[in-house]
This record gives structure tokens, sequence and C-alpha cells, in this order.
């Protein structure tokens, strides 16, 4: 009887009109081949912060997957990043 | 001397008297009749004609080379005669048992013996077909090609390819019998491919129909050409087996909205879909298209350290319940406005307020603070009063070394 514990990415998920990626990570133990349980955690990722002079400041990923790296890189091209920091600017103001 | 009368012909001694010697041909003319007054023996007679005995008891036809018995003029190799059939006699036909009744050919024996008829060929000495009634049994076996192939047993079970009138019941036994063990059943078994065959041709309809003491209750069959449904009778849900769908069905036709799944005190456990259900309609705004539960962990961002950091979040469609605590050990660079992290990117166009339960260790001194998702993005930031106002602001900092903030959040997301 062997019991293991893993974790997987569950799903990658790109959603809105800015890009932002949904990483869900899986949890998963296993007997003998058999799911035991299967726990779920999540973040979301934007591609950028404003810093102090309002400057689109990249969101650091050498944390993350390789997998989402990739999606990140993929999806966060620079007009995308252009709206998002226009948007943050614009929420600034409210 | 060409003729001798004589009234008596005795042996002049002992036993024996000799007509003739061999060669010689003594002729007895037509219409002599040999009288009997009781049992004569011939050691050995060939008869070069025919033979008649009692006119149709018993004759050789040497002509046609047959033998009657009951009939004077046999119609086969051996013609076995009651009365007359009015039949035909097929070219095969090499023995004939012929009545205007009942007819039959008994084979008689032991109580443990075994009657066969044979069928051989001309390539193999042992019979490749047969018949036989073994009364050991008892039971009536039919040989073909060599082997038993089919079995008749005293319950009236007939068992082809088995002589268990249960295959594949209980064992793995391979072939099919008609059971006739407390009325009637058919049972299959085969290896490796499907066991039984029902076909309709030409039209839709019931190919199995299911009976209960007489009484239709279903039946598995085809609609709209190529449609297999299971259906009770015509009260009685059912279901069709469509291209891409499993629909209800119930007296020979499609039901909308008719049909209940599962029932009260009758439930399915789990369901497992890979798209989502509509509930109560059937447009998009009807479809319930996803369920989860799981952690986050809310942030403040740069090289923040913390005391407490835990978040759970239920998703429900589109709407998402986040709760979480963070307690800051040591600000460092993260934020002093702003928890990040959320598990999912709110949506661009409503914003939406949550509920600080305890906060304690605050960077200002405020009198209310409520959380709220920044549209479009996965942040928490905070409107919060110093002091009585008619209206909230974001301005004041919230986070400091020491800060704990124990909030809830109701969103949409994108």
């Amino acid at each position: 009887m062997a019991i293991t514990k893993e974790t997987q990415i569950g799903k990658i998920e790109v959603v809105g009109k800015y890009k932002s990626v949904q990483v869900r990570t899986d949890t998963v133990v296993i007997e003998d081949g058999e799911e035991l349980s299967r726990k779920y955690h999540r973040h979301a990722l934007n591609c950028g912060t404003l810093d102090a002079d309002n400057n689109l400041v990249d969101t650091v990923l050498t944390d993350e997957h390789a997998d989402v790296q990739a999606v990140c890189n993929a999806v966060w091209t620079q007009s995308i990043k252009d709206a998002y920091r226009t948007f943050l600017m614009a929420q600034q103001d409210n | 001397m060409s003729e001798v009368k004589v009234n008596k012909l005795s042996p002049r001694s002992g036993t024996t008297v000799t007509l003739g010697d061999s060669g010689d041909t003594i002729s007895i003319p037509s219409g002599v009749t040999f009288s009997n007054a009781g049992t004569n023996t011939f050691a050995s007679a060939t008869i070069t004609g025919d033979l008649t005995v009692d006119t149709n008891t018993l004759k050789v036809d040497s002509t046609n080379n047959r033998v009657g018995i009951g009939t004077s003029s046999p119609d086969a190799i051996l013609h076995i005669y009651d009365a007359g059939a009015s039949t035909s006699t097929h070219s095969y036909t090499k023995l004939h048992i012929e009545n205007d009744d009942h007819s039959a050919l008994q084979f008689s024996g032991s109580t443990n013996g075994e009657q066969w008829i044979w069928f051989s060929d001309d390539t193999t000495a042992t019979p490749v077909g047969g018949i036989t009634y073994y009364h050991g049994g008892p039971y009536m076996g039919f040989r073909v090609e060599g082997s038993e192939r089919m079995r008749i047993d005293s319950p009236g079970n007939v068992m082809v390819g088995t002589t268990d009138s249960l295959p594949g019941v209980g064992n793995t036994t391979l072939g099919v019998s008609l059971r006739n063990n407390n009325g009637g059943s058919i049972v299959a078994s085969r290896g490796g491919d499907r066991a039984g065959y029902f076909n309709r041709n030409t039209s839709d309809g019931d190919i199995v129909q299911f009976r209960k003491d007489g009484t239709a209750i279903g039946s598995i069959g085809v609609t709209s050409t190529d449609n297999v449904f299971l259906s009770g009778n015509s009260t009685h849900a059912g279901i069709m087996a469509g291209t891409s769908a499993i629909s209800p069905f119930k007296n020979g036709v499609l039901v909308d909205n008719g049909i209940d799944f599962g029932s009260n005190g009758f439930r399915w456990k789990d369901i497992y879909l890979g798209g989502g259900a509509f509930l109560g309609g059937t447009g998009t705004a009807n479809k319930l298209d996803d369920y989860e539960e799981g952690t986050w962990t809310p942030n403040v961002g740069g090289n923040a350290t913390y005391t407490v950091q835990t978040g759970n979040y239920i998703k429900i469609g589109k709407l998402v319940y986040v709760t979480g605590i963070i307690q800051i050990n040591n600000l460092g660079t993260g934020s002093n406005t702003t928890i990040v992290g959320l598990p999912f990117s709110g949506d661009s166009s409503n914003p939406y307020n949550g509920s600080v339960g305890y906060f304690s260790s605050l960077a200002s001194s405020i009198v209310n603070i409520t959380p709220y998702n920044q549209l479009g993005n996965t942040n928490i930031n905070f409107r919060t009063l110093t002091s009585a106002s008619n209206s909230s602001g974001t301005s004041n900092t919230i986070f400091q070394n020491g800060t704990r903030v124990d909030f809830s959040l109701t969103y949409t997301t994108a």
C-alpha cells in the first residue's frame, strides 16, 4: 500500500479583457493508483502593477510553473500591458 | 421314362432323399403349391428369382433388388408397409416405413444403453454424424462432424455447444441453452464477443419486448431509424440514445420536461459533468457551468512576511465568495493598501464589496473599513472612514507590521 501526494497544475485559464491568468494547483493524494482526494489552491495573475510614477511593473513569473510562464508570456502582449496600465490609472482616479 | 407318378418319396435308408445332382435343374411349374403340414427346415437356399411369402408378408423383388414386408411391390431397398399413405418415395430413400396412420422405427435396449442412428461418409470409418438416445442420462444427443453439438436432457433443456443448461451463470462455460427448468429461459454465453443478436427489418419499433405476467412492461427498440431506446410501457419512462444525447423517452416518443432524474428519497449519488447544467430554462443565462472550492493565499506583494496568511474560496458559476485572514509580520516592500492574489480575476464592469469582521493594528485609525474588488483584476482594496463622514475614501493606509485583517468578499468573475 503506497500513498503518494503530488501537486499538479490543474487548470490555466486566460480570462477577461486584460488577459488575467487564473491558475489552479491541485494537491492529489493517491493510494495504489487510486485517487483518494484532490484539493484546489488558486491564484490569479495580472500582467503588472503600477509604481509610484504610474509605470507598469511587469509581474514577476520566476516562481511560477513553466506552463504558467509560457501562457503568461504568450497572452501578455505589449498592447495588453498598455491597455491594463491605462485601466489601472483610471482606477486611481476613482 | 418321362414321368413318374408317386404319392410319396421316402428315403430308402437313412433320412435323406436327394433330387438330382449338382448342376441339375428341377423345374416346378407355376401354380404348384407346397403343402405344409408342420415346420420345415431348409439348411440353405438360393433363389435366383422373386420370393413371395404369403402374397405380401415378405416379397423379394429380384428384378429391382428390393425387399418388401407387407407389400408385394416394394418401392425401396427395404419397404415396410402396413397401409397406404399415398406418399411418393424419394430417390434417396433406401428404407421406407409406410402406414396410413402412425409409424415408428423403434430401438429397444437396457436402462443404461445407448441407441444410435449413425451418419457416415466414405472418408472415415467413424460416423461423423448421429442421433443418440442415452438411457443412462437420460438425454438425446445430436452429433455433427464427430462431436456432440446439441443435447436435450430429461427436463427438456436444449443445449447447444454445452452440456450445462446455465452456461455463463455462475461459471464461464460457453454455449446456448433453451432452458426448460422451472419454465423457459434463454441462456447464451460467448467468449470475447457479443452473446446475442436481435434484428428488426424495415420499420422502427420494439426489437425486444419485456413482459410481466403476460403483460408488456417495457421494451428495447429503435426509433428514427437508428436511435436505440429503452422504455417502460406506455405509462413509464425511458431513455433514447441519440447521436449526441441521451434523451427522455416515453410511449414511443421523446418527452420534453416530463421525466425526472431520480426521485424524492431515491437520489443518484454523484453526477459528473464536463460542461454545465441548465436550470429552469435552456438559455445561456440558465447554465450553471462551474462549481469549485479551494484555498488561496492573500498577500500584499513585495517581500512582506506574514504571521497568518489563509484564504478559502467557493465559486458557483461566475459568483465567487472568498474569505481570508492576513496578518503582517514585516511589511517590507509590500503594499500598505492592497491585498492581492484573489483566486479569480474579477469582471471589469461591476465592483463588489465585502466586509471586515475583525482588524487590529491598522496603519490608520479608522471607524469603518470595507474591502472591495478592483475592477478587472485580482486585488482587494479598502474604503475607509477615519471619522463620521458622508463618503468613504481609499487614501488611508491599512497595513503595517503586525496588522491583521479578517475579511470576506463576494464578486463575479470575468
